[in-house]
């Protein structure tokens, strides 16, 4: 009876000790739905970018502004303002509009921040280092018509075990010549949470 | 060389800032406004494509509660260490200071031991913080020890300490 408790304790032990060995990743699908704690994740962003592609390439502004000029409208992302509990990195859904502007042909997009210097620096190199043939000239950038900008809302609402968490995310265009706003889109997104 | 640099640079923005020509409709005073942004442009836009953190804290009932509970604890274990501090304190100089008042006191129970183990080495920076605040508990319950254990593995981890057993016996 002694020795079948101790091997059950040495079992035991064994067992917990083995636990902290085993470790399982696995891939999933991208577009796979997985929620964990209720916080913000890859599918809000995903939800996010597919409203923000679909109203900004289907509002009138790109009709009235190809009316008016001819011409696609240029257009440079500003910046977004997180001002939800939670920190949200806007460049997850930012990305998906640009490629879509992109890849649409419908909107022409130009650099702006931290890429746009690089891009400059790249071009003061040029002067002094490329031949003269491939040596890009300054003063010939597309100058932008629009830029978007946009903010990141959420309200909290908890209790016990329950939370309910409620985010707006709102983007806008904005005429840089004459400050008018053309666009503005929205996305809202509601999560019930028990823990 | 440098002022002269700034002075040459301000008088060529000004002079292609009045370059530009009026249109009919266009505020004629204009030019304040150009000369006062064309200084900040560089900061204005470094923002661009950039998320701007400005968040708030939400209340959280379950967070607010533990962390109640952690400042209870660290309370509790606080006013312990000191009772038992205040008493190591008392019975030293009883027992060894009129003995070894010099060596003993001074070297050991003021500065060597109670700073080092008492003040600043066991209470404040060792013990109190490696084991409420970083490492003991944090890195334990990272580990698993003290959440929630995982059953499938606790249970692959029987399975296998009972074949282990059986081979080897």
């Amino acid at each position: 009876m002694k020795k079948l408790s101790i091997n059950f304790l040495l079992v035991g032990i064994l067992a917990i000790g083995l636990q902290s060995c085993f470790r399982s990743v696995s891939r999933v699908d991208p577009d796979k739905e997985i929620d964990i704690s209720g916080s913000w994740n890859d599918v809000d962003s995903k939800l996010t970018a597919d409203a923000m592609v679909e109203q900004v390439l289907g509002d009138i502004w790109l009709k009235n502004h190809m009316m008016a000029t001819k011409e696609k409208p240029v257009v440079i992302v500003g910046f977004v303002k997180n001002k939800s509990h939670e920190h949200i990195d806007a460049e997850t859904f930012m990305k998906d509009i640009e490629r879509a502007f992109v890849t649409s042909q419908k909107v022409r997009l130009v650099q702006g921040g931290e890429k746009r210097e690089a891009v400059r620096g790249e071009r003061a190199d040029q002067q002094d280092n490329a031949s003269v043939s491939t040596m890009k000239k300054w003063g010939l950038e597309v100058g932008a018509d629009y830029m978007m900008q946009g903010s990141i809302n959420s309200i909290v609402d908890a209790l016990d075990r329950k939370k309910v968490v409620y985010y707006q995310i709102d983007l806008e265009l904005t005429n840089i010549q004459t400050n008018e706003i053309v666009w503005i889109g929205d996305k809202k997104i509601k999560k019930m949470v028990k823990n | 060389m440098k002022t002269i640099g700034y002075i040459a640079s301000g008088l060529i923005m000004m002079s292609s800032i009045s370059a530009i020509a009026q249109d009919a409709d266009q505020n004629p005073n204009w030019r304040n406004s150009a000369e006062k942004y064309a200084t900040q442009a560089s900061d204005l836009t470094a923002t661009e494509s950039t998320t701007i953190q400005d968040t708030y804290e939400a209340y959280d009932w379950r967070e607010a509660k533990a962390e109640e509970k952690q400042e209870r604890q660290d309370r509790r274990y606080n006013l312990k260490t000191m009772r038992i501090q205040s008493r190591y304190n008392y019975n030293r100089p009883y027992q060894y200071g009129h003995y070894n008042q010099n060596n003993w006191n001074n070297g050991c129970g003021n500065n060597g031991w109670n700073n080092g183990f008492g003040n600043n080495g066991w209470n404040n920076n060792g013990w109190n913080n490696g084991y409420y605040g970083n490492g003991y508990n944090n890195g334990f319950n990272n580990f698993g020890y003290w959440g929630k254990p995982n059953y499938t593995n606790l249970l692959i981890g029987a399975g296998l300490g009972v074949g282990l057993y059986y081979l080897l016996h």
